[in-house]
């Protein structure tokens, strides 16, 4: 094991570890390994990106490693400017989880990644930041909605909490994937002259942004509430198919991410 | 209409969206890649939407706190009505062009419909090139068998002349011994081409070359225009992601092929009457969602009421 599998270790240890003291309410330790997990992290990005040359933003395991380091600023995003100062134990939990999946990416492809002639364009980091943000936040929410459904039992109080930080959260992240999925149309006219292909991965991005609009419109109806969190499991599916799903079945001018 | 029954005809038409989508988009992935969804079957579902969107911002009770619903829903039409306007009457052909500096091809692409048309341009390509990164080198263990390969060891470069294969090749590789191992193969369904050499039968060392530029340089005769774009001296350049505007259309360079004297650039020429359109509409939807996301609209607070009786009773 060499010093990168090591760091990608301790991370999402120190993630999961994290997440179970949020869930104690022991703040302060959950606050010490959070940091340690997402300063792992952080050495995991600055590595890639100093590999690479460029962001860290080609292959799969620099994307989801990216990710990762996300969710923690995410995090301190709600806890300090919304006010959201329960949710670390979601975006612990989300972390480790991907961080998890790192580990086990770790060697299976090279390190360095070149950019292809396509991929030299202004659009390419706000495109990738922008989904990367935006995907991480709908899988926060997803975390969250699982808890809502399944672990609330009868405590009112958590049911209201979860349904405003859910809302929050995907409020949060709805401009980003609309963002993202427009500029992604813009530079596609650059390249291959059309805004939209209807390749597999821009029509699986679609159907994600569509079931995360539908998720806001029943926000704003008390009968259309009830069937609300149907759409935030069906969004999450819909990102796995995304991002990895794509990638195993589909074919197109996406066929290289 | 009643604005929460028009939530709910908004959301069933949202919902045969995502179905309409999925269902085309599993066509395309699992059954027939090739299947067009760009169709009238698409086109009627997103009009429909465009029409359920204009309903719903003329509804909804003008104030400016909901600039931001507004500015996205208009957006969002706009973009639809920019798809449409290309849809309907929007060009767009490739074609292939050899690099000869001595002669010019006419621009006449066929359609579909077999028919051939003269776009009144001339065009001679007087250069094409190709740059790569330096190439790194990756070690695999290899099934015989199957065929598969098992990535050991990879982003293996070349410095100071040798190339370091460690405990796979057993000593330093020069560079010159390097290339006189290498092997070409071209995948005859595929036509992708690796480079590679088995340092034993079940371990082989690939070469990773990846293009890092692509440049076509032209010179453009428009006859409608009656004019020349660039020179023999002084040709047009075109790269990938930066495409031009000339005599009328806007040209992209999509490929380039072959070595040598047989070098070939692909190029598309477009028209779409719908850009302008579909870009303000992408604004106007981005700064519509932001604004939505970060300033909702909400109820307006109410003002705070003065409490005029003091703590302890009166003066």
């Amino acid at each position: 094991m060499d010093f990168l599998q090591v760091v990608i270790l301790i991370s999402f240890i120190t993630y999961y570890v994290a997440a179970v003291l949020y869930i104690l309410k022991k703040n302060l330790l959950a606050y010490i390994f959070h940091g340690v997990g997402f300063a792992g992290n952080l050495i995991l990005v600055g590595y890639n990106w100093w590999v690479n040359g460029y962001v860290p933003f080609i292959s799969m395991y620099q994307v989801m490693t990216f990710i990762c380091a996300l969710f923690t600023l995410s995090n301190i995003y709600m806890h300090f400017v919304n006010k959201d100062k329960w949710m670390g134990q979601y975006f612990a939990i989300c972390s480790g989880v991907l961080m998890t999946g790192v580990f086990f990416m770790y060697g299976s492809a090279s390190l360095i990644w070149r950019r292809v002639p396509a991929l030299q364009s202004i659009y390419f980091i706000p495109h990738v930041l922008f989904y990367t943000l935006a995907y991480s936040l709908f899988a926060v929410s997803f975390v969250m909605c699982i808890e809502r459904l399944l672990f609330s039992g009868n405590d009112e109080e958590k049911k209201r909490r979860l349904d405003k930080g859910i809302y929050d959260v995907v409020r949060l992240s709805f401009p980003f994937a609309t963002a993202a999925m427009l500029i992604g149309a813009v530079w596609a006219n650059e390249v291959w002259g059309q805004f939209w292909s209807w390749d597999d991965k821009e029509n699986w991005a679609l159907i994600t942004w569509v079931l995360y609009a539908i998720y806001l419109h029943c926000r704003r109806n008390e009968k259309l509430r009830k069937i609300q969190y149907v759409f935030i499991i069906l969004g999450l599916l819909a990102v796995g198919m995304t991002m990895f799903g794509v990638s195993y079945f589909g074919s197109g001018v996406h066929a290289y991410t | 209409m009643r604005k929460s029954n028009f939530l709910f005809i908004s959301m069933i038409i949202l919902m045969a969206i995502t179905r309409v989508v999925l269902v085309l988009s599993c066509v395309h992935m699992f059954i027939d890649p090739n299947y067009n969804m760009g169709s009238w079957l698409m086109v009627f579902v997103l009009a429909s939407f465009a029409v359920v969107m204009v309903i719903g911002v003329v509804l909804e009770k003008f104030h400016l706190r909901k600039i931001g619903f507004y500015a996205l829903h208009i957006g969002l039409v706009l973009v639809l009505i920019g798809c449409f306007m290309y849809f309907l009457k929007g060009q767009s052909y490739t074609l292939t062009f050899p690099v000869d500096d001595t002669t010019y091809y006419t621009v006449t692409p066929t359609t579909e419909d077999g028919e051939k048309l003269d776009l009144l341009m001339d065009i001679k390509i007087t250069e094409a090139v190709t740059e790569y990164y330096s190439p790194t080198y990756s070690v695999y263990n290899v099934d015989t068998e199957s065929g598969e390969m098992e990535l050991i060891e990879g982003d293996l470069e070349i410095i100071d002349g040798y190339l370091d294969l460690g405990p796979y090749g057993g000593t330093n590789m020069s560079e010159a011994e390097l290339n006189a191992a290498l092997s070409s193969f071209t995948n005859p369904t595929t036509g992708a081409t690796s480079v590679y050499y088995y340092i034993t039968s079940t371990t082989a060392v690939i070469q990773n070359i990846t293009p890092s530029h692509y440049e076509a340089k032209f010179v453009l005769a428009s006859a409608e225009y009656e004019e020349y774009y660039g020179s023999d001296d002084s040709p047009l350049i075109l790269t990938v992601n930066h495409p031009i505007y000339r005599g009328g259309w806007k040209i992209y360079l999509m490929a380039v092929s072959g070595s040598g004297n047989a070098q070939y650039v692909t190029l598309m020429f477009k028209k779409d009457p719908g850009e302008i359109v579909t870009l303000i509409g992408i604004v106007l939807l981005v700064a519509g969602s932001f604004i939505s996301a970060f300033m909702p609209a909400g109820k307006p607070k109410k003002k705070k009421e003065v409490n005029t009786t003091r703590k302890g009773g009166a003066k």
